[in-house]
């Protein structure tokens, strides 16, 4: 086999949009207001006194229609995404997102609909849902579910405010004050636990990947609120004393939830329930095929036994058997974490991934998905600098946590500069980061269920190409990349105050020239 | 128990019966059910609908959401609002690169990186602050986390709120401060005029008060006069002035940054994004650049810079290890992940199109539409408008006590009898403004609209 070929991005070396267009240029009629109008008002200025007013007009750049959509054009044409090649970033499932959910999704049977409609006239959105609810609740085996969190983050949160508010409920909260937090576990899962006011007890792991069950045991106590456990955990072992750590959490009057943002590749497999999660969450955005915008806007959904249904955020979507509504009746509730009901578009999308794949189309997915990562690890194993740390001789699960600790002590190549030379060959994006923060030089790779053999077979050719490289000629892998729209960012130059401009105000008052 | 039979998908490449057993052969392992061996139990089938082709699937999900009404002439606001959103907009946003991307590396990623960069700092020139950060999910959570930072940067436990708040804004507060030892109490405002009770502000401000918080316009839509006296009493006391304004009232009224905000948010929704029944939101969030502040922002923040050989501009999330939970775990200052960055995109390009002056004229649109309709409805005997003095804008309540009827009996006539959804039934929220509504007009409305909606209230 020949080497790979590098491959330019677009460059356009487009200009900050406040260096663009002219003085009195229109980018936007705005609708006028009709003769009827202003014949019988008058404006604004003339009666808002002087201490409301705007003196000046904002400082925004003035751009034609057609300047603004070749700037942003331009722009989308230096970004890459999923549509334009395998995006491998670890932890965050950078999935396909099928087309026909972007057209339902878009619908103005969605877009137009104000979120305090009469529930009669938005039957249809209920509808959905609700159906989407009864499938994420088929999935996880739980009773109830709320789709109101708009990311997997406030997801973590809401499930530690549920521990709260649980023990707050049964008078416990001024003595359940511990929440025990795994190493392995997504650093959100630690600001969600802070978030709802509890002490944050981080636990450690044994070399095998799994929570220390002894560490656990050691500080339960009548002081133990709960637990969150991430799993597949970050090192992408399924950790199986799922159930041992449940029962201890249980043992001790805690409530055990579950962070299942790593869901991608046991959907079907295995319910959170049967784990014996109280309470657990899954990232709609992630798993279930909405796409992820760029950070946002993403989808959470939040379920839990029949325990805690109570107190989950309202409102809550019922159907009478005829008809959808929203239940505000919840005494015991949270209350709200997001206004109205959640990011309701990606709740269809969803919805119509879900129904796209049905059950044996999921439990596919989640084969591939882990089948996709452990033939990646397999070929990539033996790169020369590469190690995949802990776990010695155990699957993986939907990714795999790689070291270039070797590499690096040998080349002065690490992880973060591997991650930035794959991209010269069209790898959108790798994660140069992972947990636990003591394995050096991580380099953490997801496939999902929508790479192609083919696209995976290149991928461990440009691995092993540029860790040759590594040892062959490293300065063109320290000095990458260089075939993207720019080269190498100095990240420096953002963090000293005299050049840090995080607006282009910041920047002009400044006086940067750059 | 896994099931054998072959299931080729169009969205899993590898479903191919071949390629799957070359992949097992290639891992050592005749049975993909060995990759679960770590599962301590395994769990009955879910039972899923489907699968569908996408022909089924599309007829299935569209005719569900057929019974969605979408043809309805919308009065109501209170937190997601009825605006026009251009078509560039919906065509940005729509672009793959943009909506089926995640944010990597800066260097691929620079114009994504860049489009966030000019979202803050469009947002900043609107509110006249030097910092914004990237995306917030919506306003009230970027409320939240302004509640929270003045709690970080004071080390104070109380934020003061102004009572004339969306409730629906303050619950999600709430629960942004409070299980973690914060506390939220609530200033009244004045009957007559909506504003802020200086009076009941003063007796609240203590050593204790990390922040006051403010709606301007307030929920009502009347406009908050007093923002200097505000910010004079709230920094008398040590503690930080948080205003929280509707962008398309900045082209006409005065920017928080110049009546001595210290902290800005909003909603970036009525800037060219969709209703959405109220998902998919954008929050925006801007603070003051002293070096306190920028150790305590909540969310990403990107910043312009070069290349390492200086030849090229070039853009990038910055000020990660003080504050993200990658780093710091429990002591992050960020609780925001995938906040809302394909919507500030979008607002990004709705500031480019509207410009300095497009802005003015919205505002001024709105402001007199507002008037308009207020004036219309002032007419009619048994509603009582307004129900709070001064000028409005985009909002203003109607009280219904003279009808004899709930607002609950008023908006279902408005909308059985008229098509109209009428205006957020505010009378569980605020039970001092009787049977009182929030109506809310923008600029897609016309004074046909407008009269309609009077003639409705008229027939009532």
């Amino acid at each position: 086999m020949g080497k790979v070929r590098e491959v330019m991005q677009a460059r356009w070396n487009e200009p900050c949009i406040f260096e663009l267009g002219r003085k009195g240029t229109r980018g936007h009629l705005v609708p006028d207001v009709d003769r009827k109008i202003r014949e019988s008002t008058r404006s604004p200025s003339s009666y808002l006194p002087k201490r409301l007013r705007r003196k000046a007009l904002p400082n925004l750049p003035e751009l034609s229609e057609v300047e603004v959509m070749r700037h942003f054009f331009r722009l989308s044409q230096e970004s890459t995404c999923v549509d334009s090649g395998f995006n491998g970033e670890g932890t965050c499932t950078m999935k396909y997102n099928a087309k026909v959910n972007e057209a339902l999704a878009g619908s103005p049977k969605v877009t137009k609909l104000h979120p305090l409609q009469d529930f009669r006239t938005v039957q249809g959105i209920l509808e959905i849902l609700f159906r989407l609810g009864e499938c994420l609740k088929a999935l996880s085996g739980m009773d109830a579910v709320s789709l109101q969190p708009p990311s997997g983050t406030i997801c973590e949160w809401v499930e530690c405010l549920l521990i709260a508010a649980y023990h707050k409920h049964h008078g416990n909260l001024d003595k359940k004050r511990d929440l025990f937090v795994p190493y392995t576990s997504h650093g959100t899962n630690a600001v969600g636990a802070k978030m709802a006011g509890f002490n944050v007890v981080t636990l450690p792991q044994t070399e095998s990947g799994n929570l220390d069950l002894d560490a656990l045991k050691s500080v339960v106590s009548d002081r133990t609120a709960g637990m969150i456990q991430t799993n597949p955990t970050s090192l992408s072992v399924f950790d199986p004393n799922m159930i041992k750590m449940a029962d201890i959490i249980h043992e001790a009057g805690g409530v055990f939830a579950y962070d299942a943002a790593n869901t991608n590749c046991i959907m079907g497999k295995v319910r959170a329930r049967d784990l014996k999660a109280d309470i657990v969450h899954y990232n709609l955005h992630k798993a279930f095929g909405s796409p992820h915008g760029g950070y946002g806007p993403g989808a959470g959904a939040l379920l839990c036994t029949k325990e805690f249904e109570k107190f989950l955020p309202v409102p809550r979507v019922r159907f009478d058997g005829k008809r959808y509504h929203l239940d505000f009746n919840a005494p015991d509730s949270i209350g709200k974490v997001k206004e109205f009901y959640g990011n309701v578009p990606n709740a269809i999308r969803a919805y119509a991934w879900l129904i796209a794949l049905g059950t044996p189309g999921i439990i596919e997915a989640s084969e591939l998905a882990t089948l996709n990562n452990n033939y990646l690890k397999e070929k990539l194993r033996g790169t020369p600098g590469m190690d995949i740390p802990m776990g010695e001789g155990r699957r993986r699960m939907e990714e795999t946590v790689y070291s270039f600790k070797k590499m690096f002590e040998e080349t002065g190549v690490g992880a973060a500069n591997v991650a930035l030379r794959v991209c010269d060959f069209g790898i959108n994006s790798t994660f140069a980061f992972g947990y636990p923060l003591y394995i050096e030089q991580p380099w953490v790779v997801e496939p999902t269920e929508s790479m192609d053999i083919d696209e995976m077979d290149k991928f461990v050719q440009v691995v092993r190409q540029v860790a040759e490289e590594a040892y062959s000629n490293p300065e063109v892998v320290k000095t990458a990349p260089h075939c993207t729209t720019v080269g190498h960012v100095d990240a420096a130059r953002t963090e000293n105050p005299e050049t840090m401009a995080l607006t282009w105000r910041m920047y002009k008052k400044k006086g940067l020239e750059f | 128990m896994p099931i054998k039979k072959s299931f080729v998908h169009p969205y899993m490449p590898n479903s191919v019966p071949e390629v799957k057993r070359r992949l097992m052969s290639d891992i050592g392992t005749q049975d993909a059910d060995e990759l679960f061996q770590d599962l301590p139990v395994r769990s009955r089938l879910p039972g899923l609908p489907g699968p569908m082709s996408e022909y089924d699937l599309r007829r299935h999900i569209e005719g569900i959401l057929a019974k969605n009404r979408d043809d309805l002439l919308i009065f109501c606001g209170s937190g997601s609002w009825p605006h026009y959103v251009p078509a560039v907009v919906d065509e940005i946003v729509n672009r793959t690169e943009f909506k089926t991307a995640y944010l990597g590396e800066p260097e691929p990623e620079k114009g994504k990186m860049q489009a966030l960069f000019e979202f803050q700092s469009l947002v900043a020139e609107l509110i006249e602050m030097d910092v914004v950060i990237n995306s917030v999910y919506s306003e009230p959570a970027a409320a939240g986390e302004a509640a929270n930072m003045a709690r970080r940067l004071t080390g104070r436990s109380e934020v003061l709120v102004s009572k004339n708040i969306n409730l629906e804004k303050l619950r999600v507060m709430r629960n942004y401060t409070e299980w973690s030892g914060g506390k939220i109490t609530q200033v009244d405002y004045l009957p007559r005029s909506g504003m802020l009770d200086l009076k009941d502000l003063k007796k609240k401000l203590s050593s204790r008060t990390a922040g006051v918080f403010v709606d301007n316009p307030t929920y009502f839509g009347a406009l908050e006069d007093q923002v200097e006296k505000i910010a004079e009493l709230a920094h008398g006391r040590g503690a930080i002035f948080i205003v929280s304004v509707d962008p398309l009232s900045l082209g006409v009224m005065r920017p928080p940054g110049d009546y001595d905000a210290d902290i800005v948010v909003g909603s970036g929704q009525p800037l060219g994004l969709h209703m959405n029944f109220g998902g998919n939101s954008l929050g925006f969030f801007g603070c003051r650049s002293d070096e306190n502040y920028l150790d305590q922002l909540p969310g990403y923040v990107a910043a312009v810079t070069t290349t390492l050989d200086g030849k090229d501009r070039a853009y990038l999330d910055t000020l990660w290890e003080k504050r993200h939970f990658f780093f710091q775990r429990e002591n992050a200052t960020s609780m925001i992940g995938s906040a809302s960055n394909l919507c500030a995109i979008g607002a990004a390009v709705y500031l480019s199109l509207l410009g300095p002056q497009g802005m003015r004229e919205i505002g001024e649109g709105i402001f007199r539409r507002t008037d308009y309709a207020m004036q219309e409805i002032s007419r009619i005997k048994r509603a009582s408008v307004p129900v709070f003095n001064g000028p409005h804008f985009k909002e203003f309540v109607v009280n219904f006590h003279k009808t004899g009827r709930t607002v609950k009996e008023v908006n279902r006539v408005l909308l059985d009898r008229h098509g109209i959804v009428g205006g957020r039934d505010l009378s569980g929220d605020f039970p001092e403004l009787g049977q009182s509504a929030l109506f809310c007009v923008t600029e897609v409305h016309r004074s046909e609209d407008i009269d309609r909606l009077a003639d409705a209230i008229r027939q009532l």
